[in-house]
């Protein structure tokens, strides 16, 4: 037994975080700014990507000479925030996902350290963008949103204090289309964050119905569902899973959905599977799914794919590995089981991010799943979060990931074989269309199947 | 004159000595190591019982890690608990080797892998004098830093390459050179060691600081234990349990 046996099979990769990132606010940090530690914090930064950004030559920039024309300024810096901008100027410089900073005061609200009650709380809505506007997307069942009369389709001006017209002007005023996406990707999650972030925040939603009747609806928010998940130094996060079992006068389909790719996944997808197992096809939701533990990939894909192929390649500046499926032949209670072998539908949208873009790519290009829904936010690169001399948090991209078909998602997001956009009529009418054509997928062959007499469950 | 190569990890840098003095036998440095650290220390014993930390620093990581080890009939497992991440554990029982971790649950490793994990799990390694090594060569003079020494290359007979540096001054290895193989891929991976110590009558690095996938990993050993392990705590992972009963 020695030291290298027991560094050998440390699974570092999964390690890797990738995650688009929710936003939350705090309170101005009140300390004197320490300009020697701003100025080790930006040259904390700057090694970091200059010793592990997957590509060497930093997409053709002087990463020197960006270095050199921007320290003096931080040298001279009378504010975090000069350092910060700085740092978020390199991102900028390399115009990726995945590079982010959040300062000290915030990661440690939302990490609970202040005094602000941190339980989760949430009123029950999602938003979106339609056709350049923000709509109310989704109404939890039960939520107090429903119960205050809040629907789908409807156009939201204001979330909280949060006017949402200057947002989508700023969104609006951006020429190039991935950073106008970005932005309204963050537009979106903002104002999510504004709805309800801990529970018993009162919230104020103002919005316009189906026939322009303005609404100005206040709710307490409640408990969110889920549990509080710590992983490495970020804050934590609320894990939900849920399924659902869509009967039918030929058996039923199910339907699975997460929020972020944490390690409680796969226990919590052992018990989803034992309730949904036997039905003929299956619509795994990842819409609003931020991403998370790229790790995870590997464990989750095992769950409806019965052998260990390749889910793409993560290649650094050291290596190239293989995000290999990892068939779940047992529970984590220890049963034989067998990978699902029904019909697979994936349901995406715009906040379909990193994890769950590489999970849906890989999952279609081996010819395991058909994907519905909108096409992903496109931030799909490998990183690694750690924290700056003077406390900030610190994510930065470390490999480039290409899906089993070579491509790459960053940029471009994974385009649904079915693009079912959201529209505000059939919101309006209650209607979530792309489920409704992913249950009708997942369900229709295997009626067939069943028809002709043969197994219901081939692969698609 | 070949060419030599400039590494630099964790602002440590690794340069080679410029000049043609005649390089010592690699069984010779060998030799010395295992007697420096008295490799052969484990003879004699049943079984073995190592608790260490590993931190990973840039990521504000630290678990605590045990392994134990069974030398007759060859069985091992390695326990490391992450704060917030769960348990991974991986074992060997000599057959089969198997992992599980809360990223991708149970699995066994492939049969083309486990030549390498036999190797491993052999305590005569640590001599660099067991017959898994078919061959050794010193291949160059260089510096880690401040600390000269000797750079051998290794042949295993599962074909893989590593590469151990022996101090020109004490014998000890200062770091070694290898590929982590798993099905995922291969990664290349520095080790720097440092602060030997006497544990249980042999010599061995307190202090592990590894350079792996971008990322340094530092692993102190606390302590180490001779035949305190329990046959019992060889007993599979339920999960683990079911793949190996199904595995035909």
């Amino acid at each position: 037994m020695t030291s290298r046996a027991l560094i050998l099979r440390l699974p570092l990769l999964g390690l890797l975080y990738a995650c688009g990132g929710r936003t939350t606010v705090a309170a101005p940090d009140a300390r004197p700014y320490d300009a020697a530690l701003g100025l080790a914090s930006f040259d904390t930064a700057w090694s970091r990507i200059n010793a592990t950004y997957y590509d060497s030559t930093f997409r053709g920039i002087d990463w020197v000479g960006l270095r050199d024309s921007l320290r003096p300024g931080v040298a001279r810096a009378a504010q975090p925030d000069e350092m910060r901008r700085a740092i978020r100027t390199l991102f900028d410089r390399l115009g990726e996902s995945h590079f982010m900073i959040v300062p000290s005061e915030i990661a440690q609200a939302m990490r609970g350290d202040s005094t602000r009650p941190s339980e989760p709380g949430t009123i029950g809505v999602g938003f979106r963008m339609v056709d350049g506007k923000v709509m109310v997307s989704s109404v939890e069942p039960g939520s107090v949103a429903e119960q205050a009369g809040v629907r789908r389709g409807w156009i939201v001006e204001r979330v909280g204090r949060r006017e949402v017209a200057p947002l989508l002007a700023a969104q609006r005023a951006l020429d190039d289309p991935t950073a106008a996406r970005r932005a309204a990707m963050q537009l979106v999650l903002r104002l999510e964050a504004s709805a309800g972030t801990y529970l018993g925040d009162t919230v104020t939603l103002v919005a316009r119905d189906g026939g322009g009747k303005r609404h100005a609806v206040t709710m307490v928010a409640t408990e969110a569902p889920g549990q509080l998940v710590k992983y490495l130094q970020l804050p934590p996060q609320q894990f939900h899973l849920a399924h659902r079992r869509y009967a039918d006068a030929a058996g039923c389909v199910g339907w699975v959905h997460f929020n972020t790719w944490m390690l409680p996944v796969l226990p919590a997808l052992d018990r989803a599977m034992d309730s949904v197992r036997d039905c003929r096809g299956l619509v795994l939701d990842l819409r609003g799914n931020l991403g998370g533990v790229a790790g995870l990939l590997m464990g989750v894909s095992g769950f409806f794919v019965d052998t260990a192929v390749s889910l793409g390649t993560l290649t650094s500046r050291q290596t190239t590995l293989r995000y290999l499926v990892n068939p779940r032949r047992a529970t984590s209670r220890g049963e034989s089981v067998v990978p699902y072998g029904g019909r697979l539908a994936i349901l995406v949208d715009p906040l379909s991010a990193s994890a769950s873009e590489l999970f849906t790519a890989g999952m279609r290009d081996i010819g395991r799943a058909r994907v519905f829904g909108d096409t992903t936010a496109g931030e799909a690169l490998p990183a690694a979060v750690s924290r700056l001399p003077n406390g900030d948090l610190f994510m930065h991209v470390i490999a480039d990931f290409h899906a089993p078909n070579g491509a790459r998602i960053e940029a471009t997001g994974v385009v649904p074989d079915e693009v079912i956009p959201l529209r505000r009529a059939t919101l309006l009418r209650g209607e979530d269309a792309p489920l409704a054509a992913a249950l009708a997928w997942a369900g229709r062959t295997a009626v067939q199947a069943a028809a002709r007499g043969t197994s219901p469950g081939g692969q698609p | 004159m070949k060419t030599r190569s400039l590494v630099v990890l964790a602002g440590m840098s690794l340069l080679p000595v410029t000049g043609s003095a005649q390089l010592p036998a690699a069984k010779d440095l060998i030799q010395k190591w295992a007697t420096a650290v008295n490799a052969s220390g484990w003879k004699g014993h049943k079984s073995a019982r190592m608790v260490a930390t590993v931190d990973l620093p840039a990521m504000g990581m630290s678990a605590k890690t045990e392994a134990i080890q069974m030398y007759a009939p060859a069985m091992s497992i390695q326990k490391t608990d992450f704060p917030g991440m769960g348990e991974m554990r991986m074992g060997f029982d000599g057959k089969t080797a198997w992992m599980t971790n809360p990223m991708m649950g149970a699995s066994i490793v492939p049969d083309s892998l486990l030549g390498a994990q036999r190797e491993e799990a052999d305590p005569d390694n640590y001599s660099r004098m067991s017959a898994a090594i078919t061959s050794s060569e010193t291949i160059e003079k260089t510096k880690l830093n401040d600390t000269e020494c000797y750079k051998v290359k290794h042949t295993w007979k599962s074909g893989r390459v590593t590469h151990d540096c022996f101090s020109v001054a004490d014998g000890y290895i200062v770091w070694s050179q290898s590929k982590a193989t798993s099905p995922m891929g291969e990664v290349e991976m520095v080790q720097m060691f440092s602060a030997y110590k006497d544990y249980g009558g042999v010599k061995r690095a307190t202090t592990t600081s590894t350079e792996q996938a971008g990322q340094q990993i530092i692993i102190t050993l606390q302590s180490w234990e001779w035949d305190t392990v329990d046959p019992k705590e060889f007993e599979l992972p339920a999960d683990v349990k079911a793949l190996v009963t199904k595995k035909p």
